[in-house]
C-alpha cells in the first residue's frame, strides 16, 4: 500500500475509529502522523473571499424595497433612490443603479442575497460591531479570536509548524494590517501582504539565526512574536512570488478602484496555486453620515461611487476567475458591521443602524433571494429588525463549502446555527450519515480492496443509481457496471480503479437515498 | 507560551465579565490568576529610586519623547530623574507654522485655496514630522501626537490644510495643561465640527456622530452593555441628548473657527439617564447657549470618576504597556485617576508623576513597547545623527526630506493627520495584539528596507546617509576590536544589553564570519594608515554595513 495516497484519503479521525497496525489512530493523538493525517484530509481547493465593507453600509439604498416604495421615499426623501432607475431584482426589491456588476451576476445565476442579516441587540459602535462581526461573539460577550481564525485553527492545530504538504499562509488579508476575523486561540492566523513582487524583494536578507528562545518575560515575548514575523516573512515569499507568477490577469480590471487593486491580486494568487484558503479585502468609506448622495440626483454621490466601485470589482474578479479556470473553487461574501439608520438626517447622510442585506457571491452559489425587503412599517426605535444571524451565515460556509464536521463547526461558531441552503450541492458529509441510520448502507468488506458489496431492497424494476463520493463531496464515480438487483439481492461493486481512501456511497433507489461509508486500501 | 494559559486560565469564552470590565473599544484586561511564568509589576506610583543610568535615560527619552541624540541621554544621566523630568516638562515656545517649501511663505491663514490644498496638507505633515524629529527632548510633541490619536480628525475627511493645522496647534496649546478645556475646545474645533458633523447638527435633525464619539471614545467610554443600548457609562439616549446639547456649531472657512448659530439649536431641556444620575442641562437661548450648554455637558462627563480613569488607561497605553492587570488597576491606575480628578484635571502634574514613578521604570517594563512607525523612524533618526538640513539655511532641503521620512511613516501605516478611523490607532485600543499590530508581513519587511536605505543601500535620498565609519569612530572606543564595536554598537542600537549567545553569533556568523578576530583589527588600522584609501575604506565600510544591516534587523531594534 502506498502511504502517500493512503494519507491524502484519509477519514477525518473524528469521524471514523480507525485501525492501522493493529493500534487504534486515537492512541496516536498528539503524534505527528496523527496530525498528518488530519491535515490530509482537510486538504481542500475552496477559496472564500471575505469583503470588509468598512463604516455600515447603507442597505436600505443598496437593496432598495420597490414593495414599500411610497413608505420607503417618504422616510428618506432626501436620499431615496428614484423607483425608475433601481435594477429590479423581482416584484419586492432591486438594485441601486451603480451595481450593474451585481445585477449581470444575479442574472447570470451567481449571486445569493440575504436579506435582514444582523445579530439580536445589535451594537451602533463602529469597533464593538466589527468585533462582534468578526469573532462572532453575542452582544454581550466579548471574545478575544475570531470565526476565521478559530475555522483555520481546528485545521492546523500544529500551525506555525506547518506540516510537509501545506507551504502556503492559510490566510491572507490583502492590505497592511491584519483584522481580529483571522486572531486564533494563540495567535494570528493570517499574513498580509500588499504586492507580491515588493514582498519578494524585501524579505531577503533577514536571517532570523538560531538564537536561544527568549526569555519568559514582557520582554522575552515581544521578542518572540518579532522573530515569528521575519520567519513567516520569509517563509511564504517564494511561494506567493511562484503563484503570482504563474497567473495572470486575464482580463483588464476598473481603475482607480481600491477594492479591484485587491482583488487583482487574489485572483493570481488562487489561479497561481496558491493552497491559502481565505483572503479578506476591503473598501473603506461607508460611514455616510452625510453626503451620501448627490442633492439633486440621488443616484449619484459618495455611496453610489462606492457601490459602483463594490460591483465593478466583483464583477471583474469573476471574469477573471473564469477565464483563469478557477471559477468553482470560488465564492465571496460581503460583510459590514451594521446597516444604517431608516430615516436619513439634515445633511443627506444617514445615522448608524442595524440589519443590513449581504451578498455572497460564486459559481456555486445558490442564486436565491433569501428573505424579504426590509420591513418598513415594523421598525425596532427607527431601525430595521433581523431576519438572519450573520452567524447563520458564516456556519453554513464553513459546513456547506468548507465541509466542517459538526464537533469542529461548533468549535468554531460555539453555538449551533441554522444552516442557510447557500451552496449548490453543498459538500455535506456527515448530514446523510447522522441523519438517516435508518437508511444505512453496510458494506462488506470494508475497508476494501478491489471489490465489495451490500444488500439492496428494492421495490421496483428501476435500476438504482450507485454513486461514490470523496470527503470533500466531489463525485467520483458513478458505477454502470453490476448485476441487476431482484428483491434482497446483493450488490457487488469493482473497485480497483478507485485510488485508495475513504469515500461515502450513495444509492438512489426509486424515492429512497441510502448511505454508507467505504474505506478503499489497495 | 504564555498567551495559551492565558487564555485557558480566564476562559476567554465566558460572558461573565470577569475577564474585560469594559468593551473591546477600550483595552485592559485582567491577566487573572494562576500565570506563573511572567512576572508580575507590583510597583505602583511611588517616586523610582533605583538606579539611573544610561538605560534609564533612554527608557524615559523614548517613551516621552522620541528618543534621544548621544549629547542628551548624557545630559539626563548627569541630571538625574529629578533633572530629566523637569528638562523633559520644561517648557517650550511655540514653534513656527509650517510654509510652503517652493516659496518660502506661510500658509496657515490664508483663504482656504481648493488648488493647492493638498499640497499644503502634505507640507502640514512634513512639517510636523520635522517637528518630532528635530526638536529638544521634552513630552511636548509625544503629547501632542496622543492627542491627535484621541481626538481624531483625518485630513482625508476635513479636506482643509488650515483646519487640520488649527487642531494641532489646539492640541500642542493644550498638550499639557487642562483636559476639560481641550474637550470643551475640541467640540468647537472646525476640524472635529467637519470631521464628525458637528456642522450639520441641527434642531429637529439631530446628527450623533460627534455625540455619540465623544461618550465613547473621548471621554468616559463604554462600560459593559447590560442590556440594549445601554453600555453602564451611558445609553444610547444620552447619545441622543448629547448630540442635541451640541446642535447648532458652525465651522467658519474664513476665520477658521467653530461658531454658534442660536436659530439651529435646539433649546429644549436635555435629560440624562442615571448613568449620568438623571441630570437634565437646561436648555438654552441666546448667542451663549452653545457655550454654556457644552461646558455643562463636559462638566457632567467630567464628574463622573470613570472618565478619569479612561484617560488614564490611554496615557498608560501610549507611555507604559497595553496590558494592565488588577494589580496595575488598583496601584496605578485609580490613584493616578484621583489625582488628576483632585487636580481639577490638569493633566501634566499627573503626567510627571507617572513618568518618575517606580512602575514605570521597573524592569519588566523597559523594551516592551514595539515602537510605532513615528518613533521608528524618529529615533533611529536622532541616535544615528542622520544630517536633517538646517531649516534656516535651506527649507527646500528640509521639507523634502521631512516629506520622504512622512511618506515611510504612512507606509508603516501610521500617517499623520490621517488616522485610519476615528478611534485612532489599532495598535493602541485593538484587543489583543495592540502594538504587535505595527508589524506584519508587509510592515515589518518595510522597516528593514528602509533602515537598509539609510545605509546606502538604494538610498532614498543620497544625502541622507549613516557615516557607518564615523559612527564607530565617535561611540567605539575601541573600533580595532571587532567584540568591542559589536558590544558597544550594540548598547548604542539596543536598551537592554544583548545576550552572550547573541553577541558570539553577531562576531562569528555576521561581522567576520568564518574569519579570526586579527583579521579585522589589520584591515582596521591599514585603514587608520591610510584613510583615504580608497579601497581599504570600501572594504571597511561594506563589513561594518553588513553588521549593522543586521543589527537594524534584529527583533530588539522593533522595542524600546
Amino acid at each position: 500500500m502506498d502511504r502517500r495516497n493512503f494519507l491524502k484519503g484519509m477519514a477525518p479521525i473524528v469521524a471514523l475509529p480507525f485501525i492501522l497496525d493493529g493500534m487504534k489512530l486515537s492512541a496516536l493523538a498528539g503524534n505527528k502522523f496523527n496530525s498528518e493525517l488530519i491535515q490530509a484530509f482537510n486538504q481542500t481547493d475552496k477559496v472564500l473571499v471575505l469583503i470588509q465593507l468598512n463604516g455600515g453600509n447603507d442597505g436600505l439604498n443598496t437593496v432598495i424595497p420597490i414593495d414599500q416604495y411610497s413608505l420607503y421615499q417618504s422616510l428618506r426623501s432626501n436620499i431615496a433612490i428614484d423607483e425608475n432607475v433601481v435594477l429590479k431584482l423581482n416584484e419586492a426589491m432591486g438594485l441601486h443603479p451603480s451595481m450593474t456588476g451585481f445585477k449581470t451576476l444575479f442574472d447570470s445565476g451567481k449571486m445569493a442575497l440575504i436579506n435582514g442579516v444582523s445579530y439580536p441587540n445589535p451594537n451602533l459602535s463602529h469597533f464593538r460591531a466589527t468585533d462582534i462581526w468578526m469573532t462572532g461573539s453575542d452582544y454581550n460577550q466579548y471574545l478575544r479570536s475570531g470565526i476565521t481564525g478559530r475555522y483555520l485553527d481546528n485545521q492546523f492545530p500544529d500551525y506555525p509548524d506547518i506540516l510537509s504538504d501545506f507551504k502556503d499562509p492559510l490566510a491572507i488579508q490583502m492590505s497592511a494590517t491584519v483584522s481580529l476575523s483571522f486572531q486564533g486561540p494563540t495567535q494570528m492566523m493570517a499574513i498580509a501582504i500588499q504586492d507580491p513582487e515588493t514582498f519578494y524583494q524585501l524579505v531577503n536578507g533577514t536571517s532570523s539565526g538560531t538564537f536561544d528562545a527568549p526569555p519568559d518575560t514582557r520582554f522575552g515575548k515581544q521578542l518572540d512574536y518579532i522573530r515569528q514575523v521575519q520567519v513567516s516573512s520569509q517563509q511564504y515569499s517564494s511561494q506567493i512570488k511562484t503563484a503570482a507568477d504563474k497567473a495572470k490577469n486575464q482580463i483588464t480590471y476598473p481603475t482607480s478602484n481600491k477594492l479591484a487593486d485587491q482583488l487583482k491580486i487574489v485572483a493570481r494568487l488562487i489561479a497561481g496555486g496558491l493552497q491559502t484558503r481565505i483572503y479578506m479585502v476591503n473598501l473603506g468609506g461607508f460611514d455616510t453620515h452625510s453626503s451620501q448622495t448627490g442633492a439633486t440626483d440621488t443616484s449619484k454621490g459618495n455611496h453610489a461611487n462606492l457601490l459602483g466601485a463594490l460591483s465593478d470589482a466583483v464583477k471583474s474578479f469573476m471574469d477573471d476567475l473564469k477565464a483563469l479556470g478557477a471559477e468553482d473553487r470560488v465564492i465571496g461574501m460581503t460583510f459590514s458591521e451594521f446597516g444604517r439608520r431608516v430615516a436619513s438626517n439634515a445633511s443627506l447622510g444617514t445615522d448608524h443602524g442595524t440589519s443590513l442585506p449581504v451578498f455572497v457571491f460564486g459559481s456555486k452559489v445558490n442564486p436565491v433571494i433569501f428573505g424579504n425587503s426590509p420591513n418598513l412599517s415594523d421598525l425596532d426605535k427607527g431601525n430595521l429588525k433581523m431576519q438572519f444571524d450573520f452567524r447563520q451565515l458564516y456556519s453554513s460556509i464553513l459546513r456547506q463549502w468548507f465541509a466542517l464536521d459538526n464537533q469542529s463547526l461548533n468549535d468554531v461558531m460555539l453555538k449551533d446555527y441554522k444552516q442557510i441552503p447557500i451552496i449548490l450541492s453543498p459538500n455535506m458529509v456527515d448530514e446523510q450519515f447522522n441523519n438517516s441510520q435508518t437508511n444505512k448502507i453496510i458494506c462488506y468488506p470494508n475497508p476494501a480492496d478491489t471489490y465489495t458489496a451490500f444488500g439492496l431492497h428494492t421495490g421496483s424494476d428501476s435500476v438504482p443509481q450507485i454513486l461514490l463520493y470523496s470527503e470533500n463531496g466531489n463525485l467520483v464515480k458513478e458505477f454502470s457496471n453490476f448485476n441487476s438487483p431482484s428483491d434482497n439481492s446483493e450488490i457487488r461493486l469493482n473497485l480497483s480503479s478507485v485510488p485508495s481512501g475513504s469515500y461515502m456511497l450513495k444509492v438512489l433507489n426509486g424515492s429512497t437515498v441510502q448511505t454508507g461509508r467505504i474505506n478503499i486500501i489497495h | 507560551m504564555e498567551r495559551r494559559d492565558f487564555f485557558t486560565t480566564l476562559n476567554p469564552l465566558d460572558s461573565s465579565g470577569d475577564e474585560l470590565k469594559s468593551s473591546s473599544g477600550l483595552s485592559f484586561v485582567f491577566s487573572g490568576e494562576g500565570k506563573k511564568d511572567s512576572p508580575r509589576i507590583l510597583s505602583g506610583l511611588e517616586k523610582y529610586t533605583g538606579q539611573w543610568s544610561s538605560l534609564q535615560a533612554r527608557h524615559l527619552l523614548s517613551r516621552a519623547c522620541f528618543g534621544g541624540k548621544p549629547e542628551e541621554i548624557s545630559n539626563l544621566v548627569s541630571n538625574g530623574l529629578d533633572g530629566s523630568i523637569t528638562s523633559i516638562f520644561g517648557d517650550v515656545p511655540n514653534p513656527a507654522p509650517p510654509i510652503d517649501p517652493t516659496n518660502g511663505n506661510s500658509w496657515v491663514s490664508l483663504q482656504y485655496d481648493s488648488m493647492n490644498d493638498y499640497k499644503y496638507s502634505q507640507y502640514l505633515k512634513s512639517w510636523w514630522m520635522g517637528l518630532i524629529i528635530n526638536s529638544n527632548p521634552t513630552i511636548l510633541e509625544k503629547m501632542t501626537l496622543f492627542w491627535h490619536g484621541h481626538f481624531v480628525t483625518e485630513y482625508n475627511t476635513v479636506r482643509d490644510a488650515r483646519y487640520m493645522y488649527s487642531q494641532n496647534e489646539l492640541f500642542r496649546q493644550n498638550a499639557l495643561g487642562n483636559v476639560k478645556t481641550l474637550v470643551k475646545e475640541i467640540s468647537k474645533n472646525p476640524a472635529m465640527l467637519r470631521y464628525l458633523n458637528g456642522n450639520t447638527n441641527v434642531v429637529g435633525k439631530p446628527n450623533e456622530n460627534y455625540g455619540r464619539e465623544l461618550l465613547e471614545l473621548f471621554t468616559i467610554g463604554k462600560g459593559i452593555e447590560i442590556e440594549p443600548g445601554n453600555y453602564t457609562n451611558y445609553t444610547e439616549d444620552d447619545v441622543k441628548a448629547a448630540a442635541k446639547v451640541l446642535t447648532g456649531w458652525q465651522d467658519d472657512k474664513a476665520n477658521i473657527v467653530g461658531i454658534f448659530n442660536q436659530k439651529l439649536h435646539d433649546t429644549n431641556d436635555k435629560k440624562f439617564s442615571s448613568a449620568f444620575n438623571n441630570t437634565v442641562i437646561k436648555g438654552r437661548t441666546g448667542s451663549n447657549a452653545g457655550t454654556d450648554e457644552l461646558n455643562d455637558l463636559v462638566e457632567m462627563i467630567f464628574a463622573q470618576k470613570e472618565t478619569a480613569r479612561f484617560l488614564i488607561r490611554k496615557l498608560y497605553h501610549w507611555y507604559i504597556f497595553y496590558e494592565i492587570d488588577e494589580i496595575t488597576e488598583t496601584n496605578f491606575i485609580e490613584p493616578l485617576a484621583d489625582m488628576l480628578i483632585n487636580g481639577n484635571y490638569e493633566i501634566k502634574p499627573v503626567l510627571e508623576s507617572m513618568l518618575s514613578s517606580a512602575h514605570f521604570f521597573e524592569s519588566n517594563n523597559i523594551s516592551v513597547h514595539i515602537k510605532n512607525p513615528v518613533d521608528f523612524i524618529a529615533q533611529t533618526v536622532r541616535t544615528f545623527g542622520l544630517p536633517v538640513p538646517d531649516i534656516s539655511k535651506d527649507y527646500a532641503a528640509y521639507y523634502t526630506l521631512n516629506q520622504q521620512l512622512m511618506n515611510y511613516s504612512l507606509v508603516f501605516q501610521m500617517n499623520l493627520f490621517d488616522p485610519p478611523d476615528v478611534a485612532g490607532w489599532k495598535a493602541y485600543y485593538q484587543v489583543p495584539d495592540f502594538y504587535q499590530l505595527w508589524l506584519n508581513t508587509v510592515t515589518l519587511p518595510y522597516r528593514n528596507g528602509f533602515t537598509d536605505q539609510l545605509l546606502n543601500i538604494k538610498p532614498f535620498n543620497k544625502s541622507f546617509i549613516i557615516d557607518i565609519i564615523g559612527l564607530v569612530q565617535k561611540r567605539v572606543s575601541d573600533p580595532s576590536d571587532a567584540t568591542i564595536i559589536v558590544t558597544e554598537l550594540a548598547e548604542f542600537m539596543f536598551i537592554l544589553p544583548l545576550t552572550q549567545q547573541e553577541l558570539t553569533y553577531l562576531v562569528d556568523n555576521i561581522f567576520l564570519p568564518g574569519l579570526p578576530l586579527y583579521e579585522w583589527t589589520s584591515e582596521w588600522n591599514k585603514y587608520k594608515q591610510n584613510p583615504n584609501d580608497t579601497k581599504t575604506k570600501s572594504l571597511i565600510i561594506s563589513q561594518l554595513t553588513q553588521l549593522v544591516r543586521f543589527m537594524f534587523r534584529m527583533a530588539e531594534f522593533q522595542l524600546h
